[in-house]
């Protein structure tokens, strides 16, 4: 009980400003996102559930409470996203540089249908795509990372959901041409 | 270099655009990136990228639906399933054909998933593949759309592993990997020369079959996801693109040219002969083959072959060293091949000339000056296409040697037409370009190769672009005429080779629409419509619909007569209006108008005389006399003027072998002396003179053998033989021979039933010719007498 209350407690401070209460979620959230990662790169790939789906389920397990308003879950789910990208492009990195052939590990999302992207073109883009519009990075960390819906983005970045679907038609478009053509081609 | 501020104009543009409705989204772009060619490639590579994900999210939703097999598809039973994946399924099939079960493989592709663009890309595609014959291509037969308004295609059943896991089974020597590569790259040169790219060349695409040959799969066709194979390595290969093998250049919107199937075949290459590390050679065949800039990689698949074939061989290999000679001496050793006598001195000053402004614009490619280049490029594709071309086509047994102008001015062409940011002229020249293509190969009624089926291909080809052109500029007037010219071209080609009036027709008729307005203030645009009227007519004189043939040639007259001065007397206009008489006198001829008939065939007789006299060289207007005084010949003939009918015809024989005399490759000459030959042997029949019309006959017979030989299985060759057989047999009944008209007659009866099978029997044809050798052969033929009077 204490837990719960705990966690809704954070997720309100972290969205009233706090960063304080951040920290404190993340922390949370980390061991959840880790196994949930691990499971994915051990390509568990019998598994029906994407990995969008298992952060939603770790999300609602560490909230363990429907009390929640939807945006507040949103933007937990958004959080969760953006750790979820650090661990699996840490992993990742360990991963080529510990093999002599570059080994590509790859990221299955079911957003795009259950497209395989490879994780560390996928970070070169993202990182390019910051720079150039961070609405659009985060709108892709939050879909591809995430899984998250075109609602659920609306309600974390309080623009409409055509709006969003339309950012994403763009951001998607611009990072297949991206990764199609890498601008670091070694 | 990546560009900041580029990009971030890019995605804001993009966003706008997906705002506006589909069909104002090309103007949008266009208005909003004019004198901006590095945004508008940007904007084109997006809408690019977008339309791949957009594909892939539905091909994956798809895949998840299992569907029961159908039972049939087309004319074909459905055997069993032998894969399936995300697009959709391949059956085997089987058709009973007489005593055998014909089998075959069925690719259906899931209805939906293919836009509307691609599927009419399919069709066409499709079209063209099926005409395409080769021991090492599995051969397209049929296609169409399922019930469920899933489209299809049917193709040859190939029992075989996919290569590399056949050369992992069968660890084959290095002699056997060069010889399947030979087989490849002889596939590929073969469909590269008919213009066909294959898109998507992958260890997948080639089947070696227990005989251990080689056979391409899946030419040109969006790919559908084979069962049993591996997921893709990434998801972001398009539609009918393998990451490791598609050429860069596939990655964007730029144009599929051929230069992506030698990128390919340089990938399979590497995975079939992995280069030693000491191997120089190889792995600069290699690197030549996949070259970043297309323009820098092998000419042609056979060029690659032969330096496969040469480093086998312990020769030297072209693609160490390269360079500006090896440019020239390719441009020259190609000019060498296929070309004859007179013509090649020209085609050599050509080819120089071609080859200095190559060399040229590799150097101004490195100082980047993209707009030099454009305009070389141009100039060189103008110079083969169209003067070249003219100049040429005056040398005797020049046909091939113009086909090699042709393709190699289209390969230039074709390049600047699939650029975006390609001027409109330049748009349409291509569209020219091919048209004229066809011309030579077998389309037009002038000097051709007879090739009917390539030529239909090259002329929807013509058709793609010249009708994009006009979607998007209806009402400019150059694009019309461009339009208008194209359709004229494919209404004869449709009613004269492929026996398909109501196109013919339907052609004919949108062309005279398209010149309506404004026609008889300008000369382009005044023959055109005049041309058209004459196209309409000739198509109701194919139905024998001869009142209406007879008022759309009067009106092409009396269009005519009412034009300026200056434009009655232009040499193309009184060459259109000559060949507008002729078919007037036909239809006043079946009418029997005898009096108009004859002095209409004078007057059109006339005119191609003085225009023969004018232009002594110009093949074209030689064919029309020929063309001319053989009608006259029909007619003076049914009128009982047998004398006059005599004079006529010999001098059109004489005019028509002197054409078949330049250019033995010429199968309009060909075509023209049979059927002037046809005319000829009945009018010696008429003259009591049998065994030389039987003779003739029999020289007609050799003919039209050669011509269906080449045509490729067009409808039209197959009907203008039987037609002619059916008067030989006539001409011998007349001369008593009863036993050789049974004999000829018969064989008759067999090209129809040949036509009938194939669907290609016209109504026309089953309602006369058919039925009227049928009573004949059933009266007099058992045993061969006179039944029918002494002559028919």
């Amino acid at each position: 009980m204490r837990e719960e209350a705990n966690t809704n407690v954070l997720l309100a401070q972290w969205q009233g400003g706090e960063g304080g209460a951040r920290n404190a979620l993340i922390a949370r959230l980390h061991p959840e996102l880790l196994k949930i990662a691990g499971a994915r790169l051990r390509q568990e790939r019998d598994s029906s559930l994407s990995t969008g789906d298992l952060i939603n389920d770790a999300v609602l397990r560490i909230m363990r409470t429907d009390s929640v308003t939807p945006g507040g879950r949103a933007n937990f789910v958004a959080l969760a996203s953006h750790i979820m990208r650090n661990i699996l492009v840490d992993h990742a990195r360990a991963k080529a540089s510990s093999k002599r052939r570059h080994r590509k590990v790859e990221l299955h999302t079911q957003i795009d249908g259950g497209q395989r992207v490879d994780l560390m073109e996928l970070e070169a883009a993202l990182i390019r795509l910051r720079a150039l519009n961070p609405e659009l990075s985060d709108l892709v960390e939050m879909r591809y990372f995430g899984g998250m819906t075109t609602a659920d983005v609306a309600a974390v970045t309080g623009v409409s959901e055509p709006t969003v679907k339309r950012r994403w038609q763009v951001a998607r478009a611009w990072l297949m041409d991206a990764l199609a053509n890498p601008v670091d081609d070694a | 270099m990546p560009d900041d501020r580029l990009e971030r104009e890019t995605l804001f543009l993009f966003e706008a655009m997906l705002e506006l409705p589909e069909a104002d989204r090309d103007a949008f772009l266009a208005e909003r990136t004019e004198g901006r060619p590095d945004l508008a490639a940007r904007l084109a590579a997006m809408r690019e990228a977008d339309r791949r994900a957009g594909l892939q999210t539905g091909a994956a939703v798809d895949a998840l639906e299992e569907e029961a097999p159908p039972e049939r598809i087309g004319a074909y039973r459905i055997v069993e399933r032998i894969g399936r994946g995300g697009m959709g399924a391949v059956y085997r099939g089987e058709r009973m054909t007489g005593d055998f079960a014909h089998v075959a493989a069925i690719k259906v592709i899931k209805a939906g998933l293919l836009s509307e663009g691609l599927v009419e890309r399919f069709e066409r595609e499709r079209q063209t593949l099926a005409a395409l014959r080769h021991p090492h291509i599995a051969q397209l037969y049929d296609g169409g759309e399922t019930e469920s308004g899933s489209p299809y295609i049917v193709m040859e059943f190939v029992d075989g592993e996919p290569l590399l896991a056949w050369i992992e089974a069968h660890a084959p020597d290095r002699e056997t990997r060069c010889r399947l590569f030979a087989e490849i790259c002889g596939a590929v040169a073969f469909a590269n020369r008919n213009l066909i790219v294959h898109r998507d060349l992958t260890p997948a695409n080639v089947l070696v079959t227990a005989e251990g040959s080689v056979k391409l799969i899946d030419f040109g066709i969006a790919k559908p996801v084979d069962a049993g194979a591996a997921p893709a390595r990434t998801s972001l290969g398009s539609l009918s693109l393998t990451p490791g093998y598609a050429a860069p250049e596939r990655m964007t919107s730029a144009q599929v040219t051929t230069a992506a199937d030698i990128y390919s075949l340089g990938k399979l290459l590497a995975k079939m002969l992995p280069p030693a590390a000491g191997d120089r050679e190889l792995r600069a065949i290699v690197a030549r083959a996949t070259m970043l800039d297309p323009a820098d990689r092998y000419p042609t698949a056979d060029a690659l072959g032969a330096d496969v074939a040469a480093w086998r061989a312990g020769m030297p290999v072209s693609a160490v060293g390269g360079g500006r000679g090896y440019v020239l001496r390719k441009f020259i050793g190609r000019h060498r091949l296929g070309v004859a006598g007179a013509a090649i001195a020209l085609l050599l000053l050509v080819g120089a000339l071609g080859a200095a402004l190559f060399a040229n614009m590799r150097a101004e490619r490195a100082l980047a000056e993209s707009e030099r280049r454009f305009g070389e490029t141009r100039a060189i594709a103008k110079t083969l296409l169209f003067d070249a071309f003219d100049q040429v086509s005056r040398v005797p047994g020049s046909t091939q040697a113009r086909e090699y102008l042709a393709r190699a001015g289209l390969t230039y062409l074709e390049a600047l037409a699939a650029d975006e940011n390609a001027p409109l002229d330049v748009r349409i020249e291509a569209g020219l370009g091919y048209m004229r293509l066809a011309q030579v190969v077998g389309g037009g009624q002038a000097s051709q190769l007879g090739r009917y089926a390539d030529a239909d291909a090259l002329l929807a080809r013509s058709e793609e672009i010249l009708g994009g052109l006009l979607d998007r500029h209806p009402d400019d007037a150059n694009v019309r005429r461009a339009m208008a010219a194209l359709l004229v071209e494919q209404s004869g080609s449709n009613l004269y080779n492929n026996n398909d009036v109501e196109r013919a027709r339907a052609q004919a008729i949108r062309a005279k629409e398209l010149m309506a307005a404004g026609a008889a203030g300008d000369l382009e645009a005044a023959r055109l419509y005049a041309d058209a009227l004459r196209a309409e007519g000739d198509t109701h004189n194919w139905d024998d619909a001869f009142p209406q043939a007879r008022e759309l040639h009067n009106a092409a007259e009396s269009f005519i007569a009412g034009l300026p001065a200056p434009f009655q007397a232009d040499p193309q206009m009184r060459s259109i209006r000559a060949g507008n008489l002729r078919l007037l006198g036909e239809a006043h001829h079946k009418l029997q108008e005898v009096e108009p008939a004859r002095r209409t065939l004078d007057q059109a007789v006339e005119i191609n005389r003085a225009l023969v006299a004018e232009q002594p060289d110009d093949p074209l207007i030689r064919r029309r006399l020929a063309t001319s005084l053989r009608y006259r010949a029909i007619v003076h003939r049914s009128n009982d003027r047998n004398e006059l009918a005599r004079q006529s015809i010999e001098e059109s024989r004489a005019e028509a072998e002197r054409l078949r005399a330049r250019d033995p490759n010429d199968a309009g000459a060909l075509q023209l002396v049979a059927l002037v030959a046809e005319v000829q042997a009945q009018i010696l029949a008429d003259l009591r003179r049998f065994p030389e019309s039987y003779a003739v006959g029999e020289q007609v017979r050799a003919m039209h053998v050669s011509l269906v030989e080449k045509a490729g299985g067009a409808a039209g060759a197959a009907r203008s033989m039987a037609a002619a057989r059916r008067t030989d047999g006539g001409n011998h009944y007349n001369g008593g021979d009863y036993a050789g008209a049974c004999r000829i007659w018969r064989e008759t009866l067999d090209l129809y039933a040949g036509l009938d099978r194939r669907g290609q029997l016209t109504d026309t044809d089953r309602g006369n010719a058919v039925r009227e050798l049928t009573d004949y052969v059933q009266r007099t033929c058992n045993p061969p007498r006179a039944a029918l009077g002494p002559s028919i």
